[in-house]
């Protein structure tokens, strides 16, 4: 799933180890999900876009992947 | 003094035990190479997990580790995958040793044949009843 945690991340000038402490997981799990590779629980997205201060539908781009999933169907 | 991970520290506790026991093993049977490589590894193992489960900071990070979201999931995955590569084994085991039995009479295969068969009902039993118990609690 395409998002924009890196971004983000980056912007609060915030290592993945940090992000990783704050919503309790490994670095690994914050790796994979910066690549796009491992999609998140709702439970780990909420966490998330409470420390960016944004929601869900923004930090992971829901909009855009429900029209790319649109397009291939 | 707090323990602020209980598994970790019963889990050292243990290996503790066993380390004492492979001691007293030593004193009365004398040191065998294995038992001089073996002892100091499981008594460094169960002297890391007490004094980490005794840490705050070592055992969030442990907790941490033990519950993160996607090593859980390729726990999951991994055991899902490898359940289906010996379903494979095993299925490609029931038909060879069929044909064998067919083939050649010889009782060795009969008892592939039974082995793979009971390992099928046991699975099969085994997926129905776990199967039940989900449907009912998640």
């Amino acid at each position: 799933m395409k998002n924009k945690l890196k971004e983000y991340r980056t912007q609060a000038k915030m290592t993945q180890q940090e992000l990783a402490d704050k919503v309790n997981v490994t670095s690994r799990t914050i790796i994979s999900l910066e690549k796009g590779i491992y999609n998140p629980s709702i439970l780990l997205a909420y966490k998330i876009s409470l420390v960016f201060n944004t929601n869900i539908e923004e930090l992971f781009c829901l909009k855009e992947t429900q029209e790319l999933e649109d397009r291939k169907l | 003094m707090m323990i602020y991970n209980k598994k970790g520290f019963i889990s050292g506790i243990i290996f503790l035990i066993i380390c004492i026991i492979g001691l007293v093993s030593v004193i009365l049977k004398g040191l065998s190479l294995k038992m001089g490589i073996l002892l100091p590894l499981v008594f460094l193992f169960s002297i890391t997990e007490i004094k980490r489960s005794l840490s705050r900071s070592a055992s969030k990070e442990d907790i941490t580790a033990a519950n993160d979201e996607r090593d859980q999931y390729i726990i999951l995955k991994t055991s899902h995958k490898v359940l289906q590569i010996i379903n494979a084994i095993n299925y490609i085991m029931v038909l060879t040793s069929m044909v064998m039995y067919a083939v050649t009479k010889n009782q060795l295969w009969l008892n592939w044949l039974i082995l793979s068969a009971a390992y099928f009902t046991v699975l099969f039993v085994t997926v129905i009843s776990v199967n039940i118990y989900y449907e009912k609690h998640e």
